[in-house]
């Protein structure tokens, strides 16, 4: 079954149209590519998914419920978690403490805990402490976990804003260009990192400019040019899609 | 001798922000509690326990300010107002002025809701708002209020405000005109600020105040409820501010509209600002810093001026003046509050920091 549907979505800013009549299925459990030059209109499809932007035609289901009219922290509890083109951490905050927020769906809480510090609140605190430190093992933050954010490397930074999407445990995972300004090896990390993501249950969304790791790592790939889906299939068929080819390389003389 | 009081309490602050030992920090705390409710039987007179009780009621107040300023980030510029609700409270449902006479205790809790119901209110509609733009409606907030107490001349007693009001008794006992209640009292709520603080700093809400604050968007993507969490911030420092407002106008036995003014918001700022915003212990040094500058200091420095020269000046007057210079000196050199938080340090002098390689 399809995860995530979008059927003829549209988003206009005035007269410019950034995605146009865009259909698309991500199954369940997919590691899912989407590709496409600069200014595609890939960033304004993750930021319809997250209701950053309105679509203003189509419809977009996520687990067979439709987003239109939701709000941003409406679909985060429909299972959906993102991390940015241009990291959003926390930056005066403790590694930790980045991770622990994104737990906060899974925790139960009220204001009345939190003014008396009740029992519930300090056993899901404990708990949440416990599960953050594991994720951050998880991705491989180790040893920095009572550094602030801001203070991290930069590809320790990207893997930390991973694991803070993760924290909420989400169905669908979206990863905004999670390879840009990180090192080969870097990168290579990157790529059995989001297979284990995807062992765990988790279905993964991702754009990314390096075609190599999108190659390697996704089994299917949609490819976006001037807001339209000009392409999608496996790698091999996308790779081999003289629209493709055309869109990256222009057109033949 | 109120220098003694406060260098004592000041001292143990700073050796708090100091040790990291949890019991060592524990048995400071108990000390200091110790010291500030026996030390009264053996030291100190009415005068200075006036101001000392004035001191307390400020640290709360400054408390509550620091929930919605330090922890949540909102740039609130009208807190008096909600001192003005808690104190109007206590003025027309325990006085002569409509017959009621509500005991002081349950006003505590009758105000603190009511000036967390007004926080809500006030927070529903604006809060969507950020930065200087929120900060502009909550001025206007401040300013409106009391002109309100000030017009209802009907149920306020206008610019005259209301007088006499209640005495607030203990178990039958009237608290008579000693100030040493009302000095316990304010000790107690401070305590109770305290408390109510940290568990804030350390729950689930708390962390959702830490993200709304270090990234709006990146706060809503966790599922955050940001316009509810940001509502909890503003009632429940307003239900501080309210708690205060009763204290102030029982201890004072009269409210009028010019004690609420834009001056009080600034001070309760500039408190946290001198402090170190979003620091509990440091809020606590900021505001016992200046209330003391200006209950004690200034009116020393005054008299002293006054005959030694053969004038009569009024440094009173003068308030903004030096509550400027002292946000200027600290802006320049150290802006981020006397005892900040590792949060404030971080964000104002990241730029000298090295990246820490994982």
């Amino acid at each position: 079954m399809s995860l995530l549907g979008l059927a003829g979505v549209t988003k206009r800013f005035g007269a410019l149209t950034a995605l146009s009549n865009v259909n698309l299925n991500v199954e369940e459990g997919a590691i899912f590519g989407i590709i496409g030059p600069n200014g595609a209109g890939k960033s304004t499809l993750f930021n319809l998914l997250t209701a950053i932007y309105r679509f203003d035609e189509g419809s977009i289901s996520i687990g067979g419920v439709s987003i239109a009219g939701l709000t941003t922290q409406r679909i985060a509890r429909l299972g959906v978690a993102r991390t940015f083109q241009n990291l959003r951490l926390f930056g005066n905050a403790s590694a930790l403490a980045n991770v622990m927020v994104g737990e906060h769906l899974l925790l139960q809480a009220n204001i009345v805990d939190a003014l008396l510090n009740s029992a519930r609140e300090r056993r899901e605190r404990l708990e949440a402490e416990r599960r953050a430190r594991e994720l951050l093992r998880f991705v491989g933050v180790v040893g920095v976990e009572e550094h602030f954010a801001r203070n991290l490397s930069y590809g320790t930074q990207r893997r930390l804003e991973i694991a803070r999407a993760l924290a909420a445990r989400p169905r669908l995972l979206l990863l905004d260009e999670p390879a840009a300004g990180l090192n080969p090896s870097e990168k290579l990390e990157l790529v059995s990192l989001i297979r284990a993501i995807r062992d765990t249950g988790a279905t993964v969304v991702l754009i990314e400019h390096d075609m190599g790791l999108v190659m390697n790592l996704c089994e299917r790939i949609a490819v976006l040019d001037y807001g339209e889906k000009i392409a999608e299939g496996s790698p091999r068929e996308v790779r081999e899609h003289p629209r493709v080819i055309e869109a990256y390389l222009g057109a033949p003389a | 001798m109120i220098y003694t009081y406060a260098f004592v309490a000041i001292a143990a602050c700073v050796a708090i922000e100091r040790f990291h030992n949890r019991r060592a920090k524990a048995t400071i705390v108990l000390l200091l509690a110790a010291f500030l409710a026996i030390a009264p039987r053996f030291y100190g007179n009415d005068a200075v326990f006036s101001v000392l009780a004035d001191a307390a009621v400020y640290v709360m107040l400054a408390l509550g300010l620091n929930i919605v300023v330090g922890f949540a980030g909102l740039l609130d510029l009208g807190y008096a107002a909600f001192f003005a609700i808690g104190a109007y409270t206590y003025g027309m449902l325990a006085s002569p002025q409509f017959g009621l006479h509500l005991p002081f205790w349950a006003l505590l809790f009758i105000a603190a809701a009511l000036a967390a119901l007004f926080g809500a209110l006030l927070g529903a509609p604006t809060l969507r708002l950020h930065g200087d733009y929120l900060a502009i409606v909550t001025l206007g907030f401040g300013e409106i209020v009391p002109q309100i107490f000030q017009n209802l001349t009907k149920y306020t007693g206008g610019p005259n405000g209301i007088a006499a009001l209640d005495v607030p008794t203990f178990f039958g006992h009237s608290f008579g005109a000693s100030v040493m209640p009302y000095y316990y009292i304010a000790l107690f709520g401070i305590a109770f600020a305290l408390w109510i603080s940290r568990n804030l700093r350390e729950s689930r809400l708390g962390r959702a105040w830490m993200a709304i604050r270090e990234d709006e968007l990146a706060a809503k993507h966790a599922g955050i409820d940001v316009l509810r969490s940001k509502l909890a911030a503003f009632a429940i420092g307003a239900s501080f501010s309210g708690i205060g407002g009763v204290l102030f106008a029982a201890k004072l036995a009269l409210v009028s509209p010019d004690l609420f003014g834009f001056q009080v918001s600034v001070l309760i700022v500039s408190m946290l600002v001198l402090g170190g915003m979003g620091n509990i212990v440091g809020v606590v040094v900021g505001s016992l810093l200046l209330t003391i500058v200006n209950s004690a200091l200034l009116p020393q420095i005054n008299s002293l001026v006054d005959t030694a020269f053969h004038t009569t000046l009024d440094l009173s007057n003068l308030h903004f003046l030096i509550y400027g210079a002292i946000l200027v000196g600290i802006m320049l050199f150290r802006p981020e509050g006397l005892l900040p938080s590792r949060e404030r340090r971080a964000e104002l002098h990241h730029a000298g920091e090295a990246a820490v390689d994982a």
